[in-house]
């Protein structure tokens, strides 16, 4: 036993023991093997998480444009405009003009004349 | 002998071949109305400046140029006037309605047509200044009463064009009689009662509008904005009334007549 083991807490010295034997990793590799569908269940689930967001950032840069197909489903109305006999007559009678005079009256010289005042 | 008959022939073949494809071009009222305005237009601007030229240099050549302007001038005034009184009659009887209260319009408009074609003709005896002066003196006094029936045309004109719009209803109205349901239903026998009341409600107004179209005193020049401003007044009336009716002949139309 070396001057540092010497020094050492009894249970490091132990455990020491154990990695330079082998003893630890036999340990290890066993509870690895009995664990072992839980860490594959892990690393699915990271992978999967993973991929989402891989999916999510390459969606979000070019993201394309879904443009629904227009579907006319309207179906036309025909609605019947029903004319009347009177309605020239109602046109005619929006368009009378109740102003007057109509026509203007023109301006007329009553009084023409060569004499200087009515310049 | 021969020569002749074969020369009447071909006289006779082109003159009606003439006859044949000559347009008759008859200028209607309107149309006369708007030449003889604007030959006193240019007439009238013509004798302003020869007027003008005259009062600053008033030699004998200028005076004499002054009047054989004024002249034409006047007979172009006269000859627009009578052209105007005849559109107006042209504008009343055009709407063909033989409504018997325009008569007296229509006289005044034809007294006008014979006064103003005298005046013209009576206006190229004058020879001077003084000529002219004294034609104007009279003329004034005498064109009084001829320019104020131009005023009563006009409101005769709109007057028939609303009777034309109550007899083209009536006429209507007579076409769609027979297409109506026997018996009637009880509303449109109400609408149908309606009717002719409200058709003798719009005459009356017609024939109230149309009272107040000549005056009783006509010893002053008319004032166009203080006369017409109550015949806008009874037209705008009137249309809203035939506004009304026609409505209500559509309603009758559409809802009974029409399958």
């Amino acid at each position: 036993m070396s001057n540092l083991e010497s020094r050492l807490n009894p249970q490091v010295v132990e455990l020491l023991g154990k990695i330079r034997s082998g003893e630890y990793l036999r340990s290890v590799k066993v509870k690895f093997i009995q664990l072992k569908w839980v860490f594959l269940g892990i690393a699915v689930l990271l992978a999967l998480i993973l991929a989402v967001i891989i999916g999510r950032r390459l969606s979000q840069k070019s993201a394309p444009v879904y443009v629904p197909p227009i579907i006319d489903i309207s179906t036309p109305t025909t609605e019947v405009q029903k004319t009347s006999a009177f309605d020239s007559l109602k046109r005619s009678l929006q368009l009378f003009s109740p102003q007057l005079p109509d026509p203007a009256i023109p301006a007329f010289d009553n009084n023409l004349n060569l004499e200087k005042i009515n310049n | 002998m021969r020569k002749i008959i074969s020369s009447l022939l071909i006289i006779v073949f082109l003159l009606s071949c003439f006859f044949k494809t000559a347009p008759f071009v008859r200028a209607t009222a309107k149309e006369d109305y708007e030449f003889q305005l604007s030959q006193y237009r240019k007439s009238y601007a013509e004798f302003s400046q020869l007027k003008r030229d005259y009062l600053q240099n008033p030699t004998l050549d200028n005076q004499q140029k002054s009047v054989i302007v004024a002249k034409q001038a006047l007979s172009a005034r006269d000859q627009a006037k009578a052209s105007f009184a005849r559109y107006l009659a042209d504008l009343v009887n055009g709407h063909n309605t033989g409504y018997t209260a325009f008569q007296p319009i229509l006289t005044r408009l034809s007294e006008a047509v014979v006064f103003y074609s005298a005046k013209a003709q009576e206006s190229q005896k004058i020879t001077t200044p003084s000529d002219l002066t004294a034609f104007s003196n009279s003329y004034q006094t005498e064109t009084m009463i001829h320019d104020r029936s131009f005023a009563y045309g006009q409101v005769a004109a709109k007057i028939g064009n609303l009777i034309r719009f109550q007899i083209d209803a009536q006429n209507i109205l007579n076409t769609i009689y027979p297409k109506l349901p026997s018996p009637q239903p009880i509303p449109l026998k109400a609408r149908l009662d309606e009717i002719p009341l409200t058709v003798e409600a719009i005459n009356e107004k017609i024939s109230d509008l149309l009272a107040f179209a000549i005056p009783e005193e006509e010893d002053s020049p008319l004032i166009p904005d203080q006369y017409f401003s109550k015949f806008t007044e009874g037209l705008v009336d009137i249309r809203s009334r035939q506004s009304i009716l026609i409505d209500q002949l559509i309603d009758i139309d559409i809802n009974y007549v029409q399958p």
